[in-house]
């Protein structure tokens, strides 16, 4: 997994094609989004991370921010349901600020929709009663090994 | 000089206090003992230190190398000694472990390690024939339909999707009509525990009772629907002697040394008078 990119011919963007499936036993997926980390001029380190792919009909706001995929968590039994959510996320993305003289690396990062962090099974089963401002729930996620590009 | 004033002379006094120290200290720092016992380095045990750095090395050692084994192999033997000496091996855990394992290799009978019969073999199956069963298997196509697309369409869309596939004539490409799904759309020969680690249980279950040949449907896998042909199916079955032969033989070798090692260490036991300190309840 993961590879090297070099010599990109001008006016060319990298295209990546990133696909994710759900595990038959898991939470479905909320999103796939491509972090990507770049050395400027200055030899400053940046990182941005992009939403690629998201399930349903969510479209980013003013900011370019995807809405939250909501929760189905319920704490109160510490179950989850997969009606949100999708089992599969498959895309084509091109990065849009590309700097062909730049130093970047890109990953991909898939995240699933909320689930009942263990904190939130331990107070079912065990009627134990959490500390104020523990996380009840969590998501999980999944990273791929990085490409680099290197000019 | 008469010996009354040679008695009273401070000099003869000096020298014979001097020459009891001189004794003393000659009787207490005298070596404590002689050489305790011989270390002998045998032409044999040479030879085997030389082969065990060839094998180590590939190559022989040379003799400034051989020297410093042969100083390596005393000092072994000295420390080995006094620490034996000293009670060093003893209510040693590593120790016990390794003398326990070095005594359990003698205990293994070469006479045991024949080959099974064929008879042996046959029954040792047959006794453990659920350690050997072969999972079932199945060959089968799939049309998926997501239920993130279809949404409350979804089993209507089943009922229709599945009224085409029947009526079409075979060979024809079932895919179309469903929905995009990263794996694949035939699968040939997948075990049971392939299934469940592919679709999940749920799915593997429902295909149990699918009709071979003709579409079924839908069937619930943790991604959606599926509309699924099967193909073949393959029992879960026992398999032939022939077909596991190697396990079973060794499997049947295993539990005979066990054995062995449990016979010899019962006939051992007896030989002690064993006595077990309880806490009273």
């Amino acid at each position: 997994m993961g590879g090297d990119l070099s010599r990109a011919p001008s006016g060319k963007a990298p295209t990546f094609l990133v696909g994710a499936l759900k595990d038959p036993i898991g939470a479905n997926l909320d999103r796939v989004q491509i972090v990507k980390g770049w050395l400027d001029a200055k030899g400053e380190l940046h990182e941005k991370v992009y939403d690629v792919a998201w399930s349903g009909a969510r479209k980013p706001g003013a900011d370019g921010r995807l809405p939250s995929v909501g929760s189905t968590v319920d704490l109160s039994t510490a179950t989850w349901t997969n009606t949100i959510g999708a089992a599969e996320l498959v895309t084509v993305w091109k990065d849009p600020d590309f700097d062909a003289g730049e130093r970047a690396f890109y990953y991909a990062r898939v995240i699933e929709i909320p689930t009942p962090r263990w904190t939130a099974y331990d107070v079912v089963r065990l009627g134990v009663t959490p500390l104020p401002g523990t996380a009840m729930t969590l998501t999980e996620r999944a990273y791929s090994s990085p490409i680099w590009y290197t000019p | 000089m008469n010996a009354r004033r040679l008695a009273g002379e401070p000099l003869l006094h000096f020298l014979l206090l001097g020459a009891a120290l001189f004794g003393l200290h000659r009787w207490v720092s005298a070596p404590a003992r002689e050489p305790a016992s011989e270390i002998v380095v045998s032409r044999g045990r040479i030879d085997n230190l030389k082969q065990t750095f060839t094998q180590t090395w590939q190559r022989a050692p040379t003799e400034s190398e051989l020297e410093g084994l042969v100083e390596d192999h005393i000092r072994d033997e000295a420390l080995y000694r006094e620490a034996v000496a000293l009670g060093l091996d003893r209510d040693d855990t590593v120790v016990r472990r390794r003398l326990r394992q070095k005594l359990e290799f003698l205990f293994e009978d070469p006479s045991l390690a024949g080959e099974p019969t064929e008879p042996e073999l046959e029954r040792y199956l047959e006794e453990n024939a659920a350690e050997y069963r072969v999972e079932s298997r199945l060959s089968f196509s799939q049309v998926f339909l997501d239920p993130g697309k279809r949404g409350p369409e979804l089993e209507a869309d089943a009922a229709r999707l599945l009224a085409e596939l029947r009526a079409q004539p075979d060979g024809a490409d079932p895919v179309s009509g469903g929905d995009s799904l990263m794996l694949s759309p035939r699968y040939e020969n997948a075990s049971a525990s392939e299934l469940v680690r592919l679709f999940g249980a749920e799915f593997e279950t429902a295909l149990r009772g699918a009709p071979v040949g003709e579409w079924f449907g839908p069937v619930t896998s943790g991604y959606g629907a599926h509309l699924v042909r099967v193909e073949s199916r393959e029992a879960e079955r026992t398999p032939e002697l022939a077909e596991v032969r190697d396990a079973v033989a060794r499997d049947l070798e295993a539990r005979r040394r066990q054995e062995g090692l449990d016979a010899q260490y019962q006939a051992l036991r007896e030989r002690y008078l064993i006595r077990v300190e309880r806490a009273d309840p």
